[in-house]
């Protein structure tokens, strides 16, 4: 069992995570990945020129560390991992990279939908849109929330 | 007493402030506090705001003391 989380202040490159996952995890017969990337427009259709994503200097990556932890412990999983960038995040960046590998496909999926469910509403971030009409602070909608509760 | 703040609180009241508080203040009584001193963030201390002392999410009934650090975090978000 592996379990990696890591907070990245510059971009990282999702396809090197993914190959060094996939070479960690040659014994068994599945990896999920999933990349989330900074959208060019908001959900009113403004156009976004990057996400800040302010964190807490002890928490943030506690908070990582513990969702990834509770995947592991939850599903049958050999691998998971964490890379979440802080920071300004140009758009069309990756700003996550939620992973897990296991010996079956189905607990490899249903981690890497958990790890994201949580890391959505509960990774100690801080998320605002910058653009040309000004910025806004995102926050959990309550889909988020009830996706979250999916898991409870 | 040191109190910080995070994402849109930290804009309309600033990072880090310091307040003398009463003894025996509980943290809803800081929220009271805080929102009279600073009206612009009155709405943003109230919903789904947490407090943390000691890098622990306390209850609004919670006791300060003069030497704690206060933290209000609001809605996290991350992925």
């Amino acid at each position: 069992m592996s379990v990696r989380a890591r907070l990245e202040a510059g971009p990282f490159d999702p396809s090197a995570e993914l190959a060094n996952l996939i070479e960690a995890a040659s014994n068994d017969g599945a990896v999920v990945s999933f990349v989330g990337v900074a959208r060019p427009q908001s959900k009113d259709g403004a156009n976004v020129d990057r996400l800040v994503l302010e964190h807490h200097p002890r928490l943030t990556l506690n908070s990582l560390e513990d969702i990834a932890v509770e995947a592991a412990e939850r599903f049958d999983v050999s691998q998971v991992r964490v890379v979440h960038r802080c920071g300004e995040i140009g758009a069309g960046e990756p700003i996550v990279f939620a992973a897990a590998a296991s010996p079956h496909r189905r607990a490899a999926f249903e981690a890497g939908d958990y790890l994201m469910d949580r890391l959505k509403t509960e990774a100690v971030f801080w998320k605002r849109e910058e653009g040309p009409a000004g910025a806004s602070w995102i926050e959990p909608t309550e889909a988020d929330y009830a996706d979250r509760g999916r898991w409870e | 007493m040191k109190i910080h703040f995070y994402g849109r609180l930290a804009e309309s009241v600033g990072r880090e402030i310091e307040v003398d508080v009463p003894e025996g203040c509980s943290v809803s009584e800081l929220r009271e506090l805080l929102a009279t001193e600073y009206p612009r963030a009155a709405n943003a201390l109230g919903h789904r705001v947490r407090a943390l002392v000691g890098d622990a999410v306390v209850a609004d009934s919670h006791i300060v003391r003069p030497g704690d650090s206060v933290e209000f975090f609001p809605p996290v978000s991350g992925g």
